[in-house]
């Protein structure tokens, strides 16, 4: 088993009130699995995806990734799951501005260890190719589409050679027909054997995976096997 | 990422915010060029003085000359004393260490004649010892050597001065020339010292306007008489010049038979207590300018603080995305922190340029004013100046950097910035 979560809870101390983003959520994806979570904002489907993305940690219960609880994790070695094991690609793709692609996507080999920059640049360009990048390497984000952005960033998510891909409305910032694109990509990343996690609450997004947990106030309501993509 | 690459980072930070690092980068600048300035221009001038000093030729020397006793049977006394004689140098020598060079000095007064001319002068009788002894240097010809001295020889070196009133331009050395109508070859003459704007040439004069001659020649030939005027004597230079003193007196009491005909003049501590005056002076100063310094580069620290806290605030997404790829805090750190001090190191450089590019402007505007007067850049200012801006750099970076680095990713990268 790939993640295993067990009554994973979040709670916000707001002052005078307590928010409660998940209450319980015990979940298992597999090695593989193409997963969307549904739900309507402020369902805590977020939440969960930056648990399991390890950019935050549960108030309470146990979170296994590839094997390992990372639950109780603080700062540099949650930073180090992150880095090794998670590849995020974001609805506004957060790509860094004022550096061309190839650095962009050289930033997770950055913090990976003591590659060097020539071997990172040459990791880099090579998955930027392998997404139809190879003429864009020297170009900075504003310089891009916003499809060719949006596949800047899973070239990002991917160099690291990540257990899981976590996309979080990976279309939302695109036309229809971009969304496509990128949805063609993960579909064809997922045919390789990855393990692709996307955060939607668009259906026609969801309807790529094979299977769709869907979240109500900050539990599952729903989690069933889907037909894949057509 | 290592720590060339965050620098290089640091530069294109700089390098993208023109405006603002420069005027980030002024402050520092500033302080760092008025230290260095400051630093040199004080350096500059009191380098000089010692260097004056220097030449003058009195540091570390002591004058032992003749007085009458002041015992009250001084008859009695002045038969029991032969007073100063070349014995006594003899004695010193070999009973003070610290005595570096020590010469008998016989002091007459002649009239010389070379040729037509003719003057009035002193003549000083010395040993070889008294050239280096009072750092006077040969011009042309040789010194006098303790050959002259054993031989009586009738030898002459001349003041730079002396030689100009009686040769003028023409060469002098292996002339003859009459002392009290005695016939003397020349075989030497003093090169003037070179002093400073401030000193003038009076410290060189009575050095210059005098003849030297073996001590010896002096007894035998113009003074008739075994007793020396005067000793003068240098200590080996660091040497303990209260310790030094009080030995030379005890021995010549001694040899003196307890009785007190010479009095010692203590030039080596005047000289002494004016080069402490001096530094005193120096340090004063750059305490001052310091402090000065100190207060503009910690205003140049805190607009380098505001610029960071700026920098921050703008690049909260950023932040967010590297730790979100996986950067420990340890690397967001290093990245703002290096970013700091390579600004403030930058403003430091730049600083040191024009530091230096000032004293090149004092040297300039002196030399066109005739003086002579050279500012170097002081060292210790570009060390202070840049061992500054490094620590202002590290400083002032110290909170902005934490603060990076302490920012949760999720919160960072959900800022429109």
């Amino acid at each position: 088993m790939l993640i295993a979560t067990r009554d994973l809870t979040k709670s916000y101390d707001l002052g005078a009130v307590e928010v409660q983003a998940l209450r319980g959520v015990s979940m298992e994806i597999s090695e593989g699995e193409y997963l969307a979570i549904m739900g309507p904002s402020g369902s805590g489907k977020s939440t969960l995806m930056h648990i399991l993305g390890c950019l935050d940690t549960p108030s309470s219960g146990s979170y296994v990734l590839d094997g390992s609880e990372v639950s109780g994790l603080q700062g540099r070695d949650l930073a180090r799951v992150r880095n090794k094991k998670i590849g995020f690609v974001f609805q506004n793709f957060n790509l860094l501005p004022r550096i061309d692609l190839v650095s962009n996507v050289s930033l997770p080999l950055v913090y990976h260890g003591s590659m060097g920059k020539a071997e990172r640049a040459q990791k880099a360009s090579e998955q930027l190719e392998r997404l139809g990048l190879g003429h864009r390497l020297r170009h900075k984000p504003n310089e891009l589409s916003g499809g060719e952005r949006q596949r800047a960033a899973i070239a990002r998510a991917l160099v690291n050679k990540p257990s899981i891909l976590l996309a979080d409305e990976p279309t939302g910032n695109l036309d229809q027909k971009t969304g496509r694109e990128i949805m063609d990509i993960l579909d064809g990343l997922h045919r390789e054997g990855r393990t692709v996690v996307i955060v939607t609450h668009d259906a026609n997004v969801a309807d790529h995976a094979h299977r769709i947990v869907r979240f109500e106030d900050g539990a599952v309501a729903e989690d069933r096997g889907n037909g894949g993509p057509r | 990422m290592n720590v060339l690459e965050s620098i290089g980072g640091g530069l294109a930070s700089i390098w993208s915010h023109k405006l603002r690092s420069a005027l980030t980068l002024f402050g520092i600048v500033v302080g760092v060029a008025s230290v260095i300035a400051m630093f040199s221009f004080v350096g500059g001038i009191s380098t000089r003085i010692m260097e004056d000093f220097d030449q003058l030729g009195y540091d570390n020397v002591f004058f032992v000359g003749s007085r009458p006793p002041d015992n009250p049977d001084g008859l009695a006394s002045l038969k029991a004393s032969k007073g100063l004689t070349l014995e006594d140098t003899e004695v010193l020598r070999r009973e003070v260490p610290e005595i570096e060079w020590l010469t008998p000095a016989v002091d007459s007064r002649v009239v010389g004649r070379a040729g037509s001319e003719a003057r009035h002068f002193h003549v000083f009788g010395a040993t070889p010892d008294g050239f280096p002894l009072l750092k006077l240097e040969i011009g042309e010809g040789r010194p006098l050597t303790w050959i002259d001295v054993e031989k009586s020889a009738r030898v002459v070196v001349l003041g730079q001065l002396i030689k100009e009133d009686l040769f003028g331009e023409a060469n002098a050395v292996g002339e003859d020339m009459l002392i009290d109508n005695q016939s003397f070859r020349i075989v030497g003459v003093l090169r003037m010292k070179e002093f400073s704007e401030m000193f003038g040439n009076s410290g060189q004069e009575e050095d210059q306007e005098r003849v030297y001659i073996p001590v010896t020649t002096s007894m035998h030939y113009l003074t008739g008489s075994k007793r020396v005027d005067y000793l003068a004597i240098r200590i080996r230079d660091g040497s303990d010049i209260g310790a030094a003193y009080e030995k030379i007196h005890t021995t010549l009491v001694r040899e003196h038979r307890q009785i007190e005909d010479f009095q010692i003049e203590n030039v080596a501590e005047q000289i002494a207590e004016a080069i402490a005056g001096v530094e005193q002076i120096t340090s004063t100063w750059n305490t001052i300018l310091s402090s000065i310094a100190t207060v503009s580069l910690l205003v140049g620290g805190i607009g380098l603080l505001s610029v960071l806290i700026i920098s921050v605030n703008e690049r909260l997404r950023e932040i967010g995305i590297r730790k979100a790829v996986g950067a420990e805090d340890r690397a967001i750190f290093q990245q703002f922190i290096v970013e700091s001090v390579t600004i403030s190191v930058v403003g430091g450089l730049i600083g040191v340029a024009l530091g230096a590019g000032l004293c090149a402007l004092i040297t300039f505007a002196a030399t066109q004013m005739g003086q002579d007067f050279v500012i170097p850049v002081s060292m210790t200012g570009v060390a202070l100046g840049m061992s500054f801006s490094v620590a202002v750099g590290f400083l002032f970076g110290l909170y902005p950097a934490l603060k990076a680095s302490k920012l949760d990713p999720v919160e960072a990268m959900s800022r429109y910035a």
